[in-house]
């Protein structure tokens, strides 16, 4: 079967599809990190990731190869942004247990120090990025865990790079105050 | 803590190197780059985006693009078990539907409409994590799942292959079980936008009908939705499947009307070519 797969893989020429599923294996699991780390709720977050890749979907072919990761994430700090102004905020929709058990099927890497970091940490880091502004946040999340290039974000948010540089500076003194914070407020 | 340097300086070491060892942040924002998706959620998204995305499946529309869709939901089937196994189901069917588009030989689209309902029907087998074969419209995993077996009668050679695939690749008594708790239990009446298409188009080929209250559900419900153009893509298929071919056309040109730029132009026209007249 795998042998048939790769000759029809060489045989389709122009492969579209092919070529759709090596740019979505490529960036949709960065994709669904960041919109979970931007604040999309877990269950919301592979209605958003949909809409995201539909719009890779449509566009890909237009942007080159070595762009496209960046491109991608600019996409998702768009959409994640859209989706929280658009109030799809359908608070009874989940419990907060059944997002617990959807957050608790994605992994942790094989980094040593992440798994010393205990999901409770993870969760501090949330309470912190809830308190910066969307597009703060946006940089502190590209920039520190996706660890893009400041030019990257600059052109992935369309933003000139020394907005990117402030709000950067912002971000990271306004998460180092939070993060340290002892946790008495709930998450949002 | 230190702030970033001022523009034109170098770019701040990342935190994730720069802080303590034994800083929580530094853990924190490491655990955070760790994070993986499980690959199952992510093969259902592509499934859906594959099934509504602007002409999707590079053209090869002769077999509808739904079924593609169908393949990647064999993929996303077969996960857990085969992954790799449930790509080759991928690249096979839908190699199946451009050669059959691209060459026009009957002959040759059955003998490719074997191999892929075989790997279709193998890695519905091999995977441990599947639904068994009976629809399940109100979940929206399990309706993915399950209609790998009904994957292939998209075209009239197919169904022969599936017959011929399916029952030796899955005996009853290996029959899978239906998925576990990893599943979300979706509330029916708060799901999403594209919960719901997705949902619908699952449901264009195995049941058509029900593919069409879902794309009302939708309509009503998300009136000023942004998936409106999928939504009424979706609903053409499902009425040209349900033999209303006339409203189809009415449905699709109104879409076109709309936005006559619209890039499901070109699908629409393969499923419908009377409306390039």
């Amino acid at each position: 079967v795998l042998v048939f797969a790769a000759l029809a893989g060489r045989l389709g020429g122009g492969f579209a599809d092919a070529e759709f599923r090596a740019v979505f294996d490529a960036h949709a699991h960065h994709a669904h990190r960041v919109l979970r780390r931007l604040g999309v709720r877990e269950a919301e977050i592979d209605d958003v990731l949909q809409e995201v890749f539909l719009v890779v979907h449509r566009r890909f072919r237009e942007i080159e190869p070595a762009d496209v990761g960046p491109w991608v994430h600019g996409i998702c700090v768009r959409k994640a942004a859209e989706h929280r102004r658009a109030g799809r905020r359908r608070e009874a929709v989940t419990t907060r247990s059944e997002e617990a058990a959807l957050a608790a099927d994605v992994t942790t890497g094989t980094d040593p120090e992440a798994q010393a970091s205990s999901s409770e940490e993870l969760a501090r880091l949330d309470r912190a990025l809830d308190t910066l502004s969307d597009e703060e946040r946006a940089v502190f999340v590209l920039y520190e865990i996706e660890e893009l290039t400041l030019k990257a974000i600059a052109e992935a948010t369309s933003t000139p790079l020394t907005t990117v540089y402030a709000r950067l500076g912002r971000a990271r003194e306004r998460v180092a105050r939070a993060f340290s914070r002892p946790d008495t407020r709930r998450s949002a | 803590v230190s702030s970033p340097s001022k523009p034109g300086n170098e770019a701040p070491e990342r935190w994730s190197k720069a802080l303590d060892r034994d800083d929580p942040l530094r853990g924190a924002l490491r655990a955070a780059r760790g994070e993986r998706a499980p690959q199952r959620r992510l093969d259902r998204v592509f499934a859906s985006v594959v099934a509504i995305a602007p002409g999707g499946a590079g053209g090869g529309e002769l077999a509808g693009g739904a079924d593609v869709a169908d393949a990647a939901g064999a993929g996303a089937v077969a996960t857990s078990g085969a992954h790799a196994i449930g790509k080759a189901a991928i690249v096979g069917k839908a190699a199946a539907a451009s050669m059959a588009t691209g060459s026009g030989v009957l002959a040759k689209a059955v003998i490719v409409g074997v191999f892929g309902a075989t790997s279709v029907g193998t890695a519905w087998w091999i995977s441990t994590d599947a639904a068994p074969p009976t629809p399940a419209p109100t979940a929206v995993v399990r309706s993915a799942a399950a209609r790998a077996p009904t994957a292939a009668p998209m075209t009239t050679e197919r169904p022969r292959a599936v017959e011929a695939a399916a029952p030796s690749a899955a005996p009853s008594s290996e029959r899978p079980t239906p998925r576990g708790g990893a599943s979300s239990p979706a509330v029916p009446d708060d799901r999403s936008e594209a919960a719901l298409l997705r949902e619908a188009s699952a449901a264009v080929s195995s049941d058509p009908s029900r593919a069409i209250e879902l794309v009302d559900e939708a309509e009503r419900r998300f009136a000023r939705g942004s998936l409106g153009q999928e939504r009424e893509l979706i609903r053409v298929q499902a009425l040209i499947a349900t033999g209303r071919r006339e409203e189809a056309i009415h449905r699709a040109r109104k879409l076109l009307a709309r936005d006559p730029s619209t890039a499901h132009r070109p699908r629409l026209e393969k499923l419908l070519p009377e409306l390039a007249n």
